[in-house]
């Protein structure tokens, strides 16, 4: 028997997840059913047989999907299907608000339990019935660092214009892949971002740095002008203290001493081989599909390329 | 008798881990082909790439279970951007410059290529 959504399944001898699914007619897709293709993954918190997470990203590994066609229905108690998956909520309180730039903020928050999770993966921040996704940029004495880009006329940007100390977060996550896991220490690394989207880069970067990574880590942010550009101080102090680091501000519009340009295009151009490398992207829906296929034809393998795409909101 | 032969080329080429070898190579040939390339635009590349993966394993000769019906669904959109004959052979090509860059014998080359060649009527929407 198999427990899905609370109802029970009735399993036949022999038969795969997949094909259990299939004949309690419950929608799920399917492609090779042969373990290639990844199109019928489902979750469980059992655990499933290595063959049925042969080749999944990791981030999923540990969320507990599997290949339904791989695995028999007998091997696991239960099972939900992906897109009703439930992530743990934790209620988080604002202690402090620092100012990084003339519309961006730092918010640390600090959760009344234990979050696990990555530098640059994200969360889901819902304040007074708001919710919006954001990267885990820092964290310091058990407070989460978030930077908010503020925004006119974003719901969330008016309620948090306003937010006073003590206010209480509800947080949901952490979701995504886009943390640090380069696959050796020397390992090349490119981090290529714009706006706040140099958050999770910002905790890439300070794990990878913490980890005593010792291969190059280069970072371009970039931003429309010199106001979207922070943290500056902080990434030249960086990269002063560390040799094998660079840091690459630009601007779409020519400006002091930053270089002028997308970050796509400059880190591309500084950059034209990426065989081997290590690729963050972060930034808003168009310029992180451009970079993930410029990078990709560039020579890094897909497998090296994480993505953290965000909507200003 | 169809069975052991593809088994074996699957084996011959290296089983799954050439296939994990080949397909980054051979979607990187592909998205930098103009002949081909429009069909993969706006496509989210991790999906594409399990998709490539799936591919592979078929014409490697690997375990699968795909029916015409399946081919011929997955690619009805394509038909309608206008794909024929021409894209199909152009991604063949592809798939052997790869494995040719990877160092497999022409001989192996062929056999895959044939293998892809089976599924052309079901891409096609023909069957
Ligand atoms: S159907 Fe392709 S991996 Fe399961």
């Amino acid at each position: 028997m198999l427990l899905l959504a609370g109802e029970t399944l009735d399993v036949l001898p022999g038969e795969t997840v997949l094909d259990c699914l299939v004949r309690h007619q419950v929608e799920v897709k399917s492609g090779c059913k042969a373990g290639a293709c990844q199109s019928c993954l489902v979750r469980t918190n059992n655990v499933p047989p290595a063959k049925s997470q042969k080749g999944l990203r990791q981030d999923l590994i540990d969320r507990g999907y599997f290949m339904s066609c791989q695995c028999s229905a007998d091997e696991l108690a239960e099972i939900e299907l992906a897109d009703t998956e439930v992530f743990p909520s934790y209620e988080a309180n604002l202690i402090q608000v620092d100012q990084l730039a003339p519309n961006i903020f730092r918010y640390w928050l600090s959760p009344e339990s234990p979050i696990p999770f990555r530098l640059g993966q994200f969360v889901k921040l819902k304040y007074h019935a708001v919710e919006r996704c954001y990267s885990i940029a820092e964290e310091r004495d058990g407070m989460l660092g978030f930077h908010v880009r503020l925004i006119e006329d974003g719901a969330m940007s008016l309620l948090l214009r306003h937010a006073k100390q003590g206010g209480s977060f509800t947080i949901t996550g952490p979701l995504g892949n886009c943390s640090y896991q380069a696959k050796s220490k020397e390992q090349p690394l490119l981090l290529v971002g714009s706006s706040t989207g140099l958050a999770p880069l910002y905790g890439i970067l300070k794990d990878a740095l913490c980890a005593g990574h010792s291969g190059p880590i280069a970072l371009y942010h970039g931003a429309a002008d010199a106001t979207g550009i922070y943290l500056q101080s902080e990434l030249l102090q960086l990269a002063d203290n560390h040799p094998n680091f660079s840091y690459v501000p630009c601007t779409d519009v020519e400006q002091d001493e930053f270089r002028t340009g997308s970050p796509v295009t400059i880190s591309l151009s500084d950059l034209p081989d990426l065989t081997g490398y290590q690729v963050y992207i972060c930034g808003n829906p168009a310029m992180s599909r451009a970079m993930q296929k410029k990078a990709f034809l560039a020579g890094a393998n897909l497998a090296d390329l994480f993505m953290d795409p965000f909507e200003a909101q | 008798m169809l069975e052991t032969q593809s088994e074996s080329l699957f084996a011959k080429l290296g089983g799954s881990a050439a296939v994990d070898a080949a397909v980054d190579k051979f979607y990187r040939r592909v998205l930098a082909d103009d002949r081909v390339n429009r069909f993969f635009e706006g496509v989210d590349m991790d999906k594409q790439a399990t998709k490539q993966k799936a591919f592979l394993t078929m014409a490697f000769g690997g375990p699968n279970n795909y029916t015409g019906l399946d081919m011929k669904k997955g690619h009805e959109h394509l038909l309608k951007m206008g794909m024929d004959d021409t894209h199909f052979d152009a991604i063949v090509e592809n798939l052997g410059a790869t494995l040719k860059d990877m160092g497999v014998a022409d001989e192996l080359i062929a056999q895959v290529a044939a293998t892809a060649e089976t599924t052309r009527e079901a891409v096609m929407g023909r069957i």
